[in-house]
């Protein structure tokens, strides 16, 4: 802490800069240079570093040559261990900007980077900006033993402007004083290599070589496919606006002639932008899918018809320009190459997603990427191009194979999956780690726990007790694995487990977030064995109110893993199913002495009766329950193809046990809150905006139903007076356009909102309420564990929490940017093994309409829980005729057919004319509908859906092959286990 | 529309200084022959003039203190000393409250009870603010007063820290200051260990206060460090020009 004022030589930065409001200031900073900025290199012993990063020679061999030979005789398979001597890389300024990509490739260590060029990457141009990221990320990975060396404040390096040159000049000169103070300070002993395209002096004493970017990528194909690909393009063809500047664009936003804003692209339907909560469409002019662009809205006049529409409505609608790119938000994507014959060495790729246009690659090896997911990076989209240009960065595999496409989709939503890394898997205990009862209640033999869970179930989290007490009082206690035990805060295995963040469930897989022997096995609440615990317990009066309640680690023994179906033939006093063992995973039913029957039967009963006296609470409180329609489970064979969907039948059970769960959620809640309220992690469901209910009570008004959504309570309420009793499918399908109109569930901190209502969740009715009961697949219920040891070991005073808020609330963002990426992966995977079994099975299944548009309708598929759109017209506006019509009018397939759609938005009903008959599709009308798979090689399979007839019927057909057997209402949560619960209402032959 | 690195995954902040390092401080005294007792300060790039006038008559019958001295102080900015040119409200919100301040301040440390029914006028003017004004006028004021030969309790020394990003930082220059973070002016007696101004804008948790507070008090520690190195030199230089006087 001294104040070297003697060493210390204070520097004034003078320079002009423009200023938020666009006027040109003049700015003076003062600029210290000290003498302690360290060149954190392992071989240097003469700097007072602590943390040094650049690797120092390992002389390996110390001993003679005779001594050599004589082990190489005794252990001739030894390979030849030799001197390693690292190479310090420093690139220069240009090289830094323009050959990042190549930089972070490369995977060489020992990267120098001078303060004078992280200072140009921080300038505000719109793609720098990105950069300056992407070096301080290089730099934070550890395997690459990179440092950013501060040389604008080092005394030893810094050097003044000098007359007869420019900035641009002198900070060239900057980074070659840079690597000779290295070279000097090191003895000359390690080699330094200067990156550096433009032509550069060094003095020859010093152990500095000067390589052009052509010369250090020699030897590697692939970074020098990426060398060729930077070069500048130029056209003579302008095919698109130029981009304004950056400064420009902020000027413009500030007056308010521009806005910014996140740009749409969808498949069939034009590019939109939101500014003010108006959309607008726009010509993307060379911005990509969810770029934020600046855009300039045009006057009335000049709005024009979206291309989609052009056949059925032709008005016009707010159009805006897009005039510049502010950031580019290019990620890597997934792509194949379309076959071409020419043998160019430039090849355009195909991107899975719809969204992203085709890019343009230059590779020498077509051949081998053929037919083979690849990953492709944009580099930039010029004015003359009508695709953008980028590069190959790695091969998947052959296009078809589930692995390849499952991986595909992971990375296409930006879920990497690494395996565990050494030092995790270093912090696991042994396999035969024995529980210490010590500092924990143990609970062992004083209650009976058992735990319910499906079928097959490995990873068991949760578990609950029942001790009657006299007086008829009741104790509850809900026990979940203790995941904070094994695995301590901020530790490597800690930090990649919230780097992942949750575990995701694919159709066939299961990508865990902690290695397998904790979630499989030790955390895992296995029968019969003794786990750690954290407990909350409940004491209930005989009139059903809590007295207290108790929280806190224990040691618990799971008496009886059940699952579901067992646990509800227990309570039915039933005799117990049998259940088909599944083979592979050696699963069996647990058997139940014949003593503990009665004692097992009295506390399942006890829980089901107190846990519908709880959820009845909340319906009174306003709780909504939901429906999603759309969770299936998927029999697959040998070879991982699906032979089977099933919907899948719910019972009372998994109600009850929800409930508990979400009581022990809003218990923990409750606690952490009240201890601290500027950091605890909670979750909550904000209310939805009204303009999100408008299809709801569109569709809802066609049969007159009132629906009231002005808040939780009164949905629930007309929620549930909707019901047609001819029909139980409309109630259902209103309940899942109602879960449409939810907002999102997300993590938060409750620092960052202010308000009471702000934390409150809308579907559960409840004033706070978080995630607890599930530490083994997430992230933040491990952070809400710990929370909760903080506030018992603190109860009196409050104490230094893990995180601040502000923390707190980045990761809670990146928690809930996870869940969404898993969200999607578990879609995607269920829609391509859904498509998969569509393959060799096409067939008609009975439909239900809840949606009309102008030009196609919304279906629902109970057989198979599928919702999909169908057109009714192609996107020319020409009328699709399904096959029954044809035939009857006798049309011949491809010449273009007569025919008149009748649009009637409030009545939510399509009429079409065909050769004088007339035909009606209304919402909740009954159809037939083919489904069958549409195969493409570039974009993964989807279930595609045509009508085999426009007639309609208002009952469901009772002798085609849609026929369901049980409806069944589902309850939108999506937190207990990934699965959304059911149970059984009505059953329908 | 850059987000400013305050201070780097290296330590560094803005201008290169480590978070608990104070800026390069200068000072001359004795620039004025009309006054009784002047500084010129500099602590980085704001630059502060302070000037004494005193123990002298009262100019408002009135206010004269039959049994000590009544001190007025007077903080103003020069229209030149931001970067845009500021009409010079010498009497506007800010400069107000800061004079009124920094009164009281001094009332508590000078001996007043020495000078019955006088008047010691305190002035100060900051000539180039860059962050900081109100501590370096303290400072300079201090100094101003050393010269006059007016007798203090001890001397008063003036920092200001704050925290940005999480990180506690001593002597805030203008962009720190402007990041919005909690800015805490403090001064104390050295010697003694005692405050005698400290204000706070913002908020801060208690845990967070603590640290600030101690890194204020750090500052102060230095700032006295330095003061008082040059002083002395000050001192000697006076007390043999007198010896060759003589």
């Amino acid at each position: 802490m001294n104040n070297k004022k003697e060493d210390q030589v204070k520097k004034v930065k003078a320079f002009s800069k423009l200023n938020k409001k666009g006027n040109v200031v003049r700015v003076i900073r003062e600029h210290y240079l000290r003498d302690d900025i360290w060149c954190k290199s392992l071989a240097c012993n003469i700097c007072r570093h602590e943390d040094a990063v650049l690797e120092a020679p390992e002389i390996v061999t110390k001993m003679s040559k005779t001594a050599l030979k004589k082990q190489k005789k005794k252990a001739p398979e030894m390979p030849e261990v030799s001197d390693y001597i690292p190479q310090y890389i420093i690139p220069s300024v240009d090289v830094s900007m323009k050959y990042l990509d190549i930089l972070e490739e490369c995977q060489k260590k020992n990267i120098i980077f001078c303060e004078t060029v992280s200072e140009e990457a921080n300038q505000t141009q719109h793609s720098q900006k990105r950069k300056y990221q992407r070096i301080r990320n290089l730099i934070n990975n550890q395997e690459r033993c990179s440092i950013l060396f501060a040389n604008e404040h080092s005394v030893e390096t810094y050097t003044d402007r000098l007359e007869s040159e420019s900035q641009k000049q002198r900070n060239d000169r900057a980074v070659v004083i840079v690597s000779e103070w290295y070279s000097k300070h090191l003895n000359n002993s390690i080699p330094i290599i200067l990156l550096s395209d433009t032509p550069v002096t060094v003095d020859p004493n010093n152990n500095i070589t000067v390589m052009s970017m052509v010369e250090f990528v020699q030897g590697n194909t692939k970074l020098m496919d990426m060398l060729a690909n930077v070069v500048d393009s130029t056209s003579e063809v302008n095919l698109f606006e130029e981009h304004l500047p950056l400064d420009v664009m902020e000027s413009g936003i500030s007056k308010g002639t521009l806005h910014r804003a996140k740009i749409k692209m969808s498949r069939k339907e034009d590019a939109t932008v939101r500014v003010d909560g108006e959309e607008y469409i726009v010509e993307p002019n060379r911005a990509v899918h969810d770029d934020v662009v600046c855009v300039q809205i045009l006057p009335k006049e000049q709005w024009r018809v979206p291309n989609s529409k052009r056949v059925s409505t032709g008005f016009v609608v707010p159009t805006a320009v897009v005039v510049g790119v502010i950031q580019r938000n290019w990620r890597d994507y997934v792509c194949s190459i379309l076959e071409s014959n020419d043998s160019s060495s430039n090849v355009m790729c195909v991107p899975l997603d719809y969204r992203i246009p085709k890019i343009r690659i230059r590779t020498n090896n077509k051949q081998a990427l053929e037919n083979m997911r690849i990953v492709v990076r944009i580099s930039s989209w010029e004015r003359g191009s009508n695709y953008p240009t980028g590069f190959y960065v790695k091969t998947i595999g052959p296009i078809g194979d589930l692995n390849v496409e499952t991986q595909s989709l992971l990375l296409e939503n930006q879920i990497h999956i690494t395996p565990f890394s050494k030092a995790a898997l270093d912090q696991l205990p042994s396999k035969d780690w024995k529980p210490d009862p010590r500092y924990r209640k143990d609970l062992r033999t004083s209650h009976m726990v058992s735990s319910i869970d499906p079928i097959g179930c490995e990873d068991i989290d949760d578990a609950l007790s029942v001790r009657h007490l006299p007086n008829d009082c009741v104790e509850i206690g809900v026990h979940i694995a203790d995941v904070t035990a094994f695995v301590p805060h901020d530790s490597p295995l800690d930090i990649e487990a919230r780097n992942k963040s949750t575990t995701i469930y694919l159709i066939d897989r299961r990508i865990d977030m902690l290695p397998s022997l904790l979630s499989a096995n030790l955390c895992s609440l296995h029968q019969n064995r003794d786990r750690y615990a954290m407990s909350v317990i409940w004491k209930f009066n005989n009139k059903h109110q809590v007295i207290d309640t108790w929280f806190g680690r224990t040691v618990i023994r799971n008496r009886y893993a059940l699952h579901y179906d067992q646990a509800q033939s227990i309570i039915d006093g039933i005799s117990i199913p049998k259940v088909d063992p599944i083979p592979e995973r050696n699963w069996s039913e647990a058997q139940i002495a014949p003593d503990d029957f009665s004692q097992l039967k009295k506390n399942l009963t006890t829980l089901q009766k107190l846990g519908q006296l709880l959820h009845r609470a909340r319906q009174d409180n306003g709780a909504v329950d939901l429906e999603s329609l759309d969770q299936v489970t998927f029999s697959l064979d040998d070879k991982k193809e699906p032979t089977k969907i099933s919907t899948k039948v719910d019972g009372l059970i998994h109600h009850t046990v929800a409930e508990w769960m979400i009581y022990a959620n809003a218990a923990v809640a409750k606690k952490i809150h009240d201890h601290n309220q500027s950091s605890a992690l909670l979750r909550i469901h904000p209310q939805p905006k009204s303009e999100n209910f408008s299809s709801l009570l569109k569709v809802a008004s066609v049969r007159d139903y009132a629906i009231n959504v002005r808040d939780n309570n009164t949905l629930a309420k007309s929620l549930d007076g909707a019901v047609d009793r001819s029909d139980p499918y409309v109630n259902m399908l209103l309940r899942s356009l109602a879960t449409r109109a939810m907002e999102e569930a997300q993590y938060v901190s409750s620092g960052s909102l202010t308000g009471s209502e702000a934390l409150r969740h809308y579907g559960l009715a409840l004033q706070h309420y978080t995630h607890f009961t599930s530490p083994i697949r997430r992230y933040a219920d491990i952070i809400v564990h710990r929370q909760l040891l903080n506030c018992l070991q603190n109860e009196n005073h409050a104490s230094r929490e893990l995180f601040n808020n502000q923390q707190l609330q980045k990761i809670a963002s990146a928690i809930n940017d996870r869940k969404r990426a898993a969200d999607r992966a578990q879609q995607e995977s269920t829609e391509w093994f859904r498509a998969i079994y569509f393959r060799n099975k096409s067939q008609v299944v009975d439909g239900i309409v809840f949606g009309v548009k102008s030009t196609s309708i919304s279906v629902f598929l109970p057989q198979y829980y599928i919702k999909g759109q169908i057109y009714l017209t192609t996107r020319e506006g020409q009328l699709i005729i399904p096959i029954k019509e044809r035939n009857r009018f006798e049309l011949p397939e491809n010449i273009p057919s007569a025919g008149v759609i009748d649009y009637h938005e409030e009545k939510q009903r399509v009429g079409i004319s065909i050769k004088g008959s007339l035909f009606k599709i209304t919402v909740f009308d009954h159809v037939q509908v083919q489904v069958k798979i549409s195969e493409s090689k570039a974009h993964l399979p989807q279930v595609s859906l045509e009508l085999t007839t426009f007639k309609t019927s208002t009952k469901p057909s009772a002798g085609a092959s849609g026929g369901c057997q049980t409806i069944v209402f589902a309850r939108l949560r999506g937190d207990h286990k990934g699965q959304i619960q059911r149970w059984t209402e009505s059953k329908m032959k | 529309m850059s987000k400013i690195e305050f201070i780097s995954p290296e330590g560094l902040r803005v201008d290169g200084r480590r978070p608990q390092e104070v800026r390069k401080i200068n000072y001359r005294l004795n620039l004025f022959s009309r006054a009784d007792g002047s500084a010129y300060y500099e602590q980085g790039n704001t630059r502060v003039l302070a000037a004494v006038y005193g123990p002298r008559q009262v100019t408002r019958r009135g206010a004269s203190k039959h049994d000590r001295a009544i001190i007025n102080c007077e903080y103003s900015m020069a229209t030149f000393s931001t970067g845009e040119r500021r009409k010079s409200a010498k009497r506007d919100r800010r400069s107000t409250e800061i004079s009124v301040v920094i009164r009281q301040t001094f009332e508590s440390v000078i001996l007043t009870h020495l000078y019955p029914r006088t008047q010691i006028d305190i002035f100060m003017q900051v000539l180039q603010a860059d962050g900081g004004t109100r501590c370096a006028c303290i400072n300079a004021a201090s100094l101003a007063l050393i010269d006059a030969g007016i007798p203090m309790r001890d001397f008063v020394v003036s920092c200001a820290a704050g925290m940005i990003d999480g990180v506690a930082l001593t002597d805030l220059n203008y962009i720190e200051d402007s990041a919005g973070g909690p800015d805490l002016p403090l001064a104390i007696l050295p010697k003694q260990n005692k405050i005698c101004l400290l204000q706070m804008d913002s908020k801060l948790t208690i845990e967070q206060y603590e640290e600030v507070m101690q890194m204020a008090v750090e500052g102060c520690k230095q700032i006295h460090a330095v003061l008082d190195a040059k002083l002395k030199d000050v001192t000697d230089q006076l007390v043999n020009k007198r010896k060759t006087l003589l």
